[in-house]
């Protein structure tokens, strides 16, 4: 039964693009109805595919195969199990992919770089030229060659609708405040704004139009919400980043823990 | 007998699967075609593809006298005295279906069958149990499988109108003393049904020495044509039987309110027939008249030995049914202790393209009675070897280190 839902999914894509396939789908979509409608398998999909294997590692390995012929069951499950957890993965990711342009919006990294390795250039930002940037803190990216000059701009480009935004919006407004006097911010929200002169900024540091994304003095900028590290951490990062920009105007610069992410900056 | 020589007249013998040849253990479900069978099939559909009968012209005429000479070689393969005493049917099945519905038994009267009888016998008995009240009693066999001829005789009385039962059985190919069963059923003055699907292929049957009213039996179990079947009738007991199916070529006449019947076997034929079935059936007649069914099932008959003794030097199988080779024909069924029946004959196949039955062969009532799952079946025919069932027993060798 199991191993007819995993092989129903896996043929029915197959028999998309071969007609040899659709006669096995057809197969394993009889036995998985039958199956949930708690009548037998009437095709012996599943004896088929058993004996298939089997067969075929009785040529090579006996053991193995009087393992799988035991604990066919189990594997099935195993199997049907990671097939589906996967499928759900790479559909999320699909979708995000879609919709954000990003397989993970949240953080900017990849699916397969979940944990955000900080030697490596993020993703999303792969083939960005002319910039040259390498992860900083919190999953900011440092534009080396950028040099800040007169009072520095920071940005919030975002959406109403985008969750990540409205997770973002208020802390970045929060720790932007402390530092109004010594920066010039601007919010915008792009499905409001679309015809904002600032649209330039946002196009030409996402150039594939993925937001929530947050530029901090034109050399710092992340895509992405830091809602991966925490709202804790993410305000201590933005601080780090906006005291390092403003040279250090406010107290809480000095603070040790700001102070020790600054000089990892 | 020339096996060699044989499975050369069978073309799908030629069939290799994955680089592999085809061993056949299915004979006793479907028989494989031999050329002989085929080309006179193709010449009705080539030459006189006409209707027999109806039609007066000159292909009309052809297939009328191809379908008669098949009637003739049908007798004479069954030992009948008259062509009319042969029915075209469909299979086994439809004659079986057809003497227990077209004899007229009324509530209270007994039908008499065994207790492994093929779904084809036992359900029209219980169908005639629902819907007129006739009483259906099953005689039990003895311990070791075999017939039980006492209580046989116990369980007939006056009422027992009809004893209805397995010539050969398609579970583990045992024989029943035909013989003397209607000899007893007769005594009794009850009629003798024979399902004679698994006996007609494999012996040299004579229903005129056998004494038998009724005898039904496949073509494709003989190496005929799918959808063909003979019903043997005694020409006497015709006046028994009311034809429960009727239609076009069964009347001479008909009017609005009233017809007139063909003499037998035709009014037994309604509908357009499957001639070019028939002429096939004729031709696989004629074939294993050539080869000689007795010839046949001594080779059987050594094979079945073989297969006996190889499986049984094995620990962990166990054959169903009738233990004794002799009496077992051309079938053997067994199971693997601690292995589904489903699992062997699918890694036979896998693995080798050996073609074994499994499940519980349309003997439901037999293994429900006994709380067996089912078995794996291998049966035998005229063109097995030796050297297949060398291999069969290799496989399964190998088969049971999975447990």
């Amino acid at each position: 039964m199991v191993i007819c839902i995993a092989a129903l999914v896996v043929l029915a894509v197959l028999s998309i693009f071969s007609a040899k396939y659709r006669k096995w789908a057809k197969e394993a979509f009889d036995c998985v109805a039958r199956r949930v409608t708690l009548r037998p398998c009437r095709t012996g999909f599943d004896e088929k595919v058993k004996a298939k294997i089997v067969g075929k590692l009785m040529k090579k390995n006996m053991g193995l195969a009087r393992f799988t012929h035991k604990h066919f069951e189990t594997m099935s499950w195993i199997f049907t199990i990671v097939f589906f957890v996967s499928l759900v993965l790479v559909i999320n990711g699909f979708a995000n992919l879609v919709i954000y342009g990003t397989c993970d919006p949240i953080t900017g990294n990849c699916i397969f770089n979940p944990g955000g390795d900080p030697n490596r250039v993020l993703c999303p930002f792969e083939g960005l030229e002319p910039q040259v940037s390498v992860a900083t803190i919190g999953g900011f990216m440092d534009i080396e060659s950028a040099i800040i000059e007169g009072t520095p701009k920071v940005y919030f480009f975002g959406t109403t609708w985008c969750p990540h935004c409205r997770w973002e919006r208020p802390i970045f407004m929060e720790i932007t405040e402390k530092f109004k006097d010594y920066i010039e911010f601007k919010k915008i929200e792009i499905d409001l704004e679309q015809d904002s002169p600032d649209i330039s900024v946002f196009n030409h540091y996402s150039p594939e139009g993925r937001i929530p994304l947050l530029i901090l003095g034109g050399k710092y900028f992340r895509i992405g919400s830091g809602e991966t590290i925490g709202e804790e951490m993410e305000k201590q990062v933005l601080t780090a980043i906006l005291c390092k920009i403003t040279d250090n105007p406010i107290a809480e610069c000095k603070s040790p823990e700001i102070t020790e992410l600054i000089n990892s900056i | 007998m020339d096996v060699e020589k044989i499975r050369k007249d069978f073309p799908v013998l030629e069939r290799e699967i994955n680089g592999k040849p085809i061993i056949y253990f299915d004979s006793a479900c479907m028989a494989l075609k031999p050329r002989q069978v085929i080309e006179a099939m193709n010449q009705y559909y080539h030459d006189f593809p006409a209707c027999a009968g109806r039609s007066i012209h000159k292909l009309s005429s052809q297939v009328e006298d191809a379908r008669q000479k098949a009637r003739e070689t049908i007798k004479k393969f069954v030992g009948a005295k008259y062509s009319e005493e042969i029915i075209f049917t469909r299979n086994t099945t439809e004659g079986l279906n057809l003497v227990i519905n077209s004899l007229t038994l009324k509530s209270g009267e007994i039908v008499l069958t065994t207790d492994r009888e093929h779904n084809s016998n036992l359900l029209p008995c219980h169908m005639l149990a629902e819907k007129k009240g006739v009483i259906h009693k099953v005689v039990r066999s003895k311990l070791d499988h075999t017939f039980d001829m006492d209580a046989f005789k116990s369980a007939l009385t006056g009422g027992v109108k009809l004893v209805s039962f397995v010539y050969t059985s398609n579970l583990d190919g045992y024989t029943l003393p035909v013989k003397e069963i209607i000899k007893t059923a007769h005594d009794n003055g009850s009629l003798v049904l024979l399902d004679g699907a698994q006996a007609v292929p494999h012996h040299a049957v004579n229903v005129n020495k056998l004494g038998a009213d009724f005898l039904a039996f496949s073509g494709h179990k003989m190496l005929g044509p799918t959808g063909t079947g003979v019903l043997y009738v005694k020409k006497e007991n015709y006046e028994k039987l009311k034809p429960f199916m009727v239609g076009g070529e069964t009347v001479e006449w008909s009017s609005y309110d009233s017809h007139k019947f063909l003499e037998p076997p035709e009014r037994f034929e309604a509908g357009l027939q499957n001639y070019a079935g028939e002429i096939g059936l004729a031709a696989a007649a004629e074939y294993l008249n050539s080869v000689g069914r007795d010839r046949i099932g001594k080779h059987e008959q050594e094979l079945t030995k073989q297969m006996h003794e190889g499986l049984s030097s094995i620990g962990g199988i166990k054959i169903i049914g009738v233990q004794k080779p002799e009496l077992r024909g051309s079938i053997t069924s067994f199971s693997v202790n601690g292995m589904k029946h489903h699992d062997v004959a699918m890694l036979l196949d896998q693995n080798s393209n050996i073609m074994v039955r499994s499940g519980q062969h349309c003997i439901h009532s037999w293994f429900k009675a006994r709380s067996i799952d089912g078995s794996v079946r291998a049966s035998l025919y005229l063109y097995n070897t030796k050297e297949e069932v060398g291999v069969l027993i290799q496989e399964i060798k190998k088969i049971i280190k999975l447990r």
